[in-house]
């Protein structure tokens, strides 16, 4: 199926597939993404997704079909694109700063440039802004879940990528500190022009993050869009998270976006 | 340090309890052998062991400089593993010592041969170490690498070095025992310098003091590389701990 939001200079897919062995895994999904906007997809374990975010971000070479970020097309893995995996993807032999640091590094490198005390100050305050002033030495193991992934976002967000990618972010954690971390995510997507894919399990995630929601199903998986819904991320950044997660409109979204999937699902 | 200064106390003390058991003519005392020490370091007894120390670190060098490579390589792509592995599997059971007639004759009876041996003791395990190592790393930590823009070498240098730098230094921590050990028999032949000298020569000429005067030099050798082994790991382990 293929299915378009608009015509953007974000993220675009045309056609995409992906597959291993011979058996194709997502089939021909084309989407839109455009900056400033958050596609929330959600899907069936093993359905695809994680394979999905592997092809956006350019880990995974697909077996027809293109990326294209800010009207390139993809042909491997891009810095433009930020990545935020279900396993925080953290190096544990680093201390949270030089996790965030490293990807400043690598990029100074390749340019030339060699100003490692601005790289620290920088991957500082990018810890800062999410809310690890102070913590900056330690290790990620001695850290909770919900503060690595505070790092995996910090070191996302430090490079201004073009793309952000989150699979399953917020998965492995309790239910307040997952609020906690939606509500940091998106404060931070809300001042910034990225374009957002997240997968998750959760559909109150999906239609609290995204502006578009849409579900993996099938075999291989296609990516269905709903159309007209109100999603929490499309209301004023001004109103109160927990208003959001209580207003009759949201929950209401929820529902529907229960429904529709339940019968994408079931079809 | 007080548990360190008991535990070194106490094998002092089985130390003299044994001597005082078997006669100081065969086994000195602690004190005996600590004056003799003191007496024949300066002397003689610091040459010896400034030669094994040498032979040592320059067999550990040449073995780390081929064994990181090799067996990063080797667990990294699989068809530099077909080719390396099999001869390595052959060769690691032989017992190193039994190979130095062999390299007495291809390498002659120099230091190049004492160095040569020590450095086959150290290669294999940890050629084996770090393969493994290289093989054990997570998928996950080469995409966040790749995902922030690394190259090849970044993720040698950023992944799979962090990785696989553990297991190389518990290898080398067994390796030292068994390297010593085959450097003291090596040190036998051909040669007027090193602690295997020294002991045997002292031995032969019945100065048991200086023969144990020697031993305890050899062990003071063994916790000098085992210290700096320890050192290296506190520093890049912290993360574990």
């Amino acid at each position: 199926m293929s299915t378009r939001l608009s015509s953007s200079t974000g993220l675009q897919t045309d056609r995409l597939t992906v597959g291993y062995s011979g058996r194709r895994v997502i089939g021909g999904v084309s989407v839109d993404v455009p900056p400033g906007s958050t596609l929330a997809i959600i899907g069936r374990s093993g359905v695809g997704k994680s394979t999905l975010i592997g092809a956006l971000a350019g880990l995974i070479e697909p077996v027809s079909g293109t990326v294209s970020v800010a009207g390139e097309p993809l042909t491997g893995p891009d810095r433009r694109i930020g990545v935020v995996m279900q396993t925080y993807g953290l190096f544990p032999w680093f201390t949270a700063r030089r996790n965030v640091e490293l990807g400043l590094g690598i990029r100074d490198r390749q340019r030339g440039s060699r100003a490692r005390a601005s790289r620290r100050e920088t991957a500082s305050a990018a810890l800062a802004r999410v809310g690890l002033a102070g913590l900056e030495d330690a290790y990620p193991r001695r850290l909770s879940g919900g503060e690595q992934q505070r790092i995996a976002l910090a070191r996302a967000l430090v490079l201004d990528p073009t793309v952000l990618l989150l699979d399953e972010p917020f998965s492995s954690l309790d239910a307040l500190t997952r609020e906690g971390l939606q509500d940091l995510l998106r404060e931070l997507l809300d001042a910034t022009l990225v374009s957002t894919v997240i997968v998750t399990h959760s559909i109150e995630e999906a239609v609290y993050l995204g502006h578009t929601v849409g579900a993996l199903c099938g075999e291989p998986a296609e990516l269905h869009l709903t159309a007209g819904l109100a999603c929490a991320a499309s209301q004023p950044a001004d109103r109160s998270r927990d208003d959001l997660r209580t207003d009759p409109a949201y929950l209401e979204a929820c529902a529907r976006v229960r429904r529709w999937f339940r019968e994408r699902v079931d079809a | 340090m007080r548990r360190t200064v008991f535990a070194v106390a106490a094998l002092a003390v089985a130390w003299w309890v044994a001597s005082a058991l078997v006669g100081s003519r065969v086994l000195p005392s602690p004190v005996t052998v600590a004056v003799r020490f003191a007496q024949v370091w300066s002397p003689a007894l610091w040459r010896h062991t400034l030669a094994s120390t040498a032979r040592v670190v320059a067999a550990l060098i040449l073995a780390a400089a081929v064994a990181v490579p090799l067996g990063i390589g080797a667990g990294r792509v699989a068809a530099i593993d077909r080719v390396v592995t099999p001869p390595a599997y052959l060769l690691y059971p032989v017992p190193k010592i039994a190979l130095l007639p062999v390299l007495l004759i291809l390498l002659g009876t120099g230091d190049v041969t004492r160095v040569a041996v020590v450095f086959l003791v150290l290669f294999f395990q940890m050629y084996i170490a770090v393969r493994d190592g290289a093989r054990s790393v997570d998928p996950h930590y080469l995409q966040s690498i790749d995902s922030l823009g690394g190259t090849r070498l970044d993720r040698l240098r950023y992944v799979v070095w962090p990785v696989v730098l553990p297991g190389l230094l518990t290898a080398l921590r067994i390796g030292s025992g068994t390297a010593l050990a085959v450097l003291f028999f090596a040190e036998t032949f051909f040669t007027r310098y090193g602690l295997g000298f020294y002991i045997v020569d002292s031995w032969m000429k019945l100065a048991y003091p200086d023969m144990f005067a020697g031993i305890v030099a050899m062990s003071l050798l063994g916790l000098g590389l085992f210290s700096v082994i320890d050192a290296v790991d506190r520093r890049v382990s912290r993360w574990r701990s």
